[in-house]
């Protein structure tokens, strides 16, 4: 049964995500935390962890919760759950109509979703910026903020640290290269602290 | 991804040019699933048939899948390490904010009339609220909502306006 879940979960993800990379990730947050295949926290170890391995996230998620769950075979239907709706859709796209994807029609819709799935990211921002520095919760009517000092100081050390290298480098910093220097700033500070 | 693409698809091989490489790189983004996965179909597809789109696909998916299942084997026993644990404190850090960078970026990029604004807005403040309130609703309605909208907003009525005239 876990098999079919993993199939079908990676399958949707695959198939309501335009635009890939981060785009993937609100649905992926969907699937995994409604199972219960990974808690938050976890989701965001493998967020950074899919961001230093090669490959797409998507695929590099389906593969790690597939294989926890289900073993070898668990992480193969995954991760051809998550490829096969883009295989078979460029594959019609590719034998029919080129030309389809270019209808004014379909770049509408297109218009449309794009706009909500940068929103769905922004949520995701948003959400999980709130989860790790300062959870909000909400108990019988009442909101309760907890704020973790020690991570926003991680946090604005990192945000500090991405600032300088761009100006040392004049140029883009990759996002390999944020998550190490987060992963050697996170060593450092609760070392010295 | 895209400068790897070029240099190894129009420079080294010389299967498509850069116009074929760009406009592939648009259909990709406007079709559903990783990008990669979308480029690889479509050019083993152009180049060699049924097969051509499975193997480029496979190429493309074979090893983060190695990858990821022999980390996948060992990673629960790395975490117990503290010095591991510090060093996720960290990424988890850098996640939230590359994801705050990203949106920013893509915010940039996007088409900038009333209607997005408004739907951006509306299925951000929505996402968030629901979530503070254990509501649950998946996003994959909104996303179809966005193509419903798309389409009358930017499809049907100026089509229907150039018909007047």
């Amino acid at each position: 049964m876990i098999y079919l879940y993993l199939f079908l979960e990676f399958f949707k993800v695959g198939l309501f995500t335009i635009g890939g990379g981060y785009a993937m990730i609100p649905l992926i947050k969907e699937a995994v935390l409604s199972h219960g295949w990974l808690s938050e926290a976890e989701f965001i170890d493998m967020i950074g962890l899919s961001e230093v391995t090669p490959g797409p996230i998507a695929i590099n998620m389906a593969t790690f919760i597939g294989s926890n769950q289900g073993g070898i075979l668990g992480a193969t239907v995954a991760t051809i759950g998550v490829v096969l709706p883009a295989f078979l859709i460029m594959l019609l796209i590719s034998i029919l109509l080129k030309k389809f994807i270019k209808k004014r029609f379909v770049q509408a819709a297109l218009g449309g979703m794009k706009t909500v799935a940068i929103a769905l990211i922004a949520s995701s921002a948003i959400i999980l910026f709130s989860d790790i520095l300062m959870p909000v919760s909400y108990v019988d009517g009442n909101f309760n903020i907890s704020v973790n000092l020690h991570l926003i100081k991680l946090f604005v050390l990192i945000v500090a640290g991405y600032f300088l290298l761009k100006i040392i480098f004049k140029k883009k910093v990759s996002p390999v290269f944020v998550i190490l220097m987060s992963a050697v700033l996170g060593i450092v500070f609760n070392y010295l602290a | 991804m895209l400068t790897l693409l070029q240099g190894e698809l129009v420079e080294k091989r010389k299967w498509i040019d850069n116009d074929e490489l760009m406009e592939m790189t648009a259909i990709s983004e406007s079709t559903p699933g990783p990008i990669a996965i979308n480029l690889a179909t479509y050019l083993g597809y152009s180049r060699g048939g049924f097969l051509g789109a499975l193997f480029a696909t496979l190429g493309v998916v074979l090893p983060p899948f190695a990858i990821m299942f022999a980390i996948s084997m060992f990673f629960q026993n790395l975490l117990a390490y503290e010095v591991v644990q510090y060093a996720f404190m960290g990424i988890k850090c850098g996640v939230v904010f590359l994801l705050c960078k990203v949106t920013i970026t893509l915010l940039k990029g996007n088409r900038k009339d009333w209607i997005a604004i408004v739907i951006f807005a509306v299925v951000a403040s929505l996402m968030v609220i629901f979530t503070i309130f254990a509501v649950s609703f998946s996003a994959i309605y909104f996303i179809l909502m966005g193509a419903v909208i798309g389409l009358l907003v930017y499809g049907l009525i100026p089509y229907k306006k150039e018909q007047k005239k």
